[in-house]
């Protein structure tokens, strides 16, 4: 990357103590990127503990055979919180928070575009969490129909859908608030010098992943109001007695579906092609391909989103369309494994705790978009089709993709944010913990999806006793070890640990890692310049 | 030697402005896909509608693309 220079090392130490409120004022009212990052990436790990419990309760009814634990009903509200509260609750608002933290110091901002705007995105998601865990207390209990909310068994059910949708709404409306926050900012407030492409990668992702929000999120608020409407207003969207079409819905949900696994993968992508070429000690390789192949993956999204539906009759040219054109996103997709590798290769590396999860991100990965690549073959998935395979796949692409890319991230930027190094004996720990359990947990899911098990059921035929047992064993044991990065992460948020330098990682070469650790409450006020 | 208060205070205004601009275009392209997903649902023939609907994303995304990294160089 190109030198750089700024101008903010004098009388920036004492900014640290910049003026603002004190106690809960602060947070309520802040509109600095900093604290709203901060208060992201909180709300986001509390919402991956509660989304985690229930895929506790999920894998404790489905430790053996028969009904033990919950009634039917109750396990399919869960499966069906567990998904929503992941991905809106959990995935998007991390990588929401790295973005309030990173961007402006990656880019030498002063702050967001939209100071307040940033805060208001943020204070819209509690409420929508709480609308999502209270339906489960509401006539009727929460929405069980899987997060993907298909009619007709949205249309019949309780009071729980209303308030789903309803946080889907808010949730979207942040989403896009957020959004237009990020594009603007990245697209307004860069330093001079720092032309889009010197930007750091993580910035690209997250502009293109921006883009798309705005495009589906407005789609996924349509669907549910049409749903809303047809529950309602007496309207026949998707409802068959009214004349209307369930598989519409489909349609519909996946035109956003699909395009928000690559929202929720980009960012992760992009604090990957951070982390390995620090490590690496290598510039990343072939800079200008990534971001060409990460555009090219977003434009893709929008043109594979029957893939979801293929057993639900279309014609066969258009099984043949999504099928090849989901193929297609294997090449660009490979491009980045492939620079990610380049990158490495005979690079001076170090395998510290960001690292680990970059690598073990690295395999998974590719594990989980082979078997998506198996997915897409047509024949195949209509056997597969609602199966755990399916499970097994979205899981590696969703938990050691997205997930183990944030826990590389964190541990990669916590120095800066906190000015504490975290302990890197309980980090490795916390890596290879995870990186065990989770493939305990989620590589049995493939034998049994391969050999018929349907998802969504609380109760199995015998013959699925085994691997059941081995992979709740493995949940048990995956939920108990995110117990230790919480408690590290804790650690350094109360500065308990080493002292961290102003840049810890000798191959960091980004803007961030030229400010003091932690980063002053306000940054770069006098934009640096970028040579 | 120290900038020009009036200058700078001119940049700020036309940084806001510029964010305004941008944000209302962002704004306008997210009820732009709301309201034309219902709109599409309303008029039939969903594959239509999808279609151009998907037309437009692909043809917003070529063009605001293209059009920074020209503005850029």
């Amino acid at each position: 990357m190109s030198s750089i220079a700024h101008d903010h090392a004098p009388g920036y130490g004492h900014d640290d103590h910049a003026h603002h409120p004190s106690g809960i004022t602060r947070w309520l009212t802040t509109t600095n990127h900093k604290d709203i990052g901060t208060m992201y990436l909180w709300f986001s790990f509390t919402m991956f503990m509660v989304g985690g419990t229930m895929a506790m309760i999920i894998r404790a009814e489905l430790f053996q055979p028969g009904l033990q634990v919950v009634q039917p009903e109750f396990f399919n509200s869960m499966t069906t919180l567990h998904g929503l509260i992941m991905v809106f609750g959990a995935i998007m608002p991390a990588a929401v928070g790295f973005a309030n933290w990173q961007i402006p110091m990656m880019i030498g901002a002063p702050d967001m575009a939209f100071a307040r705007m940033n805060n208001w995105s943020f204070w819209l998601l509690p409420p929508a969490a709480i609308l999502l865990i209270t339906s489960l207390f509401v006539p009727g209990g929460a929405a069980a129909a899987g997060w993907t909310l298909y009619p007709p068994l949205t249309i019949q059910a309780g009071m729980g859908m209303d308030l789903t949708i309803f946080a889907v709404h808010i949730l979207g409306a942040s989403s896009i608030m957020g959004s237009i926050n990020i594009i603007t900012t990245i697209l307004n407030l860069r330093a001079p010098g720092m032309t889009l492409m010197k930007m750091p990668l993580f910035c690209w992702t997250w502009l293109i992943t921006a883009y798309l929000l705005i495009a589906v999120m407005p789609v996924l608020a349509g669907a549910v109001t049409m749903l809303l409407t047809d529950r309602h207003f007496g309207t026949s969207f998707f409802n068959a007695a009214g004349g209307g079409d369930p598989v519409l819905f489909q349609h519909v949900f996946w035109f956003f579906g699909h395009p928000e696994v690559y929202i929720i993968i980009l960012p992760a992508f992009g604090i990957i092609s951070q982390i390995i070429p620090t490590f690496a000690r290598k510039p990343l390789f072939g800079y200008a391909s990534m971001v060409y192949a990460t555009a090219g993956i977003a434009i893709l999204s929008f043109i594979v989103w029957a893939h979801h539906m293929f057993t639900t009759g279309l014609p066969t040219a258009g099984l043949l369309f999504f099928m090849y054109a989901t193929m297609l996103i294997a090449v660009p997709t490979g491009v980045k494994v492939f620079n990610w590798l380049a990158t490495m290769w005979r690079g001076s590396m170090t395998f510290e705790t960001p690292m680990l999860f970059a690598v073990g991100f690295l395999f998974l990965f590719t594990l989980g978009g082979f078997t998506g690549l198996v997915c897409a073959i047509m024949p195949v998935d209509v056997q597969i089709q609602d199966t755990y395979y399916i499970v097994a796949h979205f899981h590696y692409v969703m938990v050691a993709g997205s997930l183990f890319a944030f826990f590389g991230g964190a541990y990669y930027w916590i120095p800066k944010w906190s000015g504490t190094m975290y302990d890197e004996k309980l980090g490795k720990v916390h890596f290879w913990s995870s990186m065990i359990s989770f493939n305990v947990t989620f590589f049995p899911m493939h034998f049994l999806g391969l050999a018929g098990m349907p998802r969504r059921i609380p109760d199995y035929a015998q013959q699925f006793a085994d691997w059941n047992m081995i992979a709740s064993i493995g949940a048990f044991w995956f939920g108990a070890t995110q117990l230790l990065f919480l408690y590290s992460m804790v650690q350094c948020a109360r500065g308990k640990g080493e002292k961290a330098p102003a840049k810890p990682w000798d191959g960091a070469d980004t803007l961030e890692w030229t400010l003091p650790s932690p980063a002053p409450y306000h940054t770069f006020e006098t934009p640096p310049v970028v040579t | 030697m120290h900038p020009d208060p009036t200058s700078a205070a001119d940049g700020a205004a036309r940084l806001r402005a510029a964010n305004r601009r941008t944000a209302l275009v962002l704004l306008t392209i997210a009820l732009v896909f709301f309201v034309g997903i219902i709109a599409t649902k309303f008029m039939g023939g969903p594959t239509t509608g999808i279609g151009v609907v998907g037309s437009a994303v692909l043809l917003y995304l070529v063009v605001a693309i293209g059009r920074n990294l020209r503005g850029r160089q």
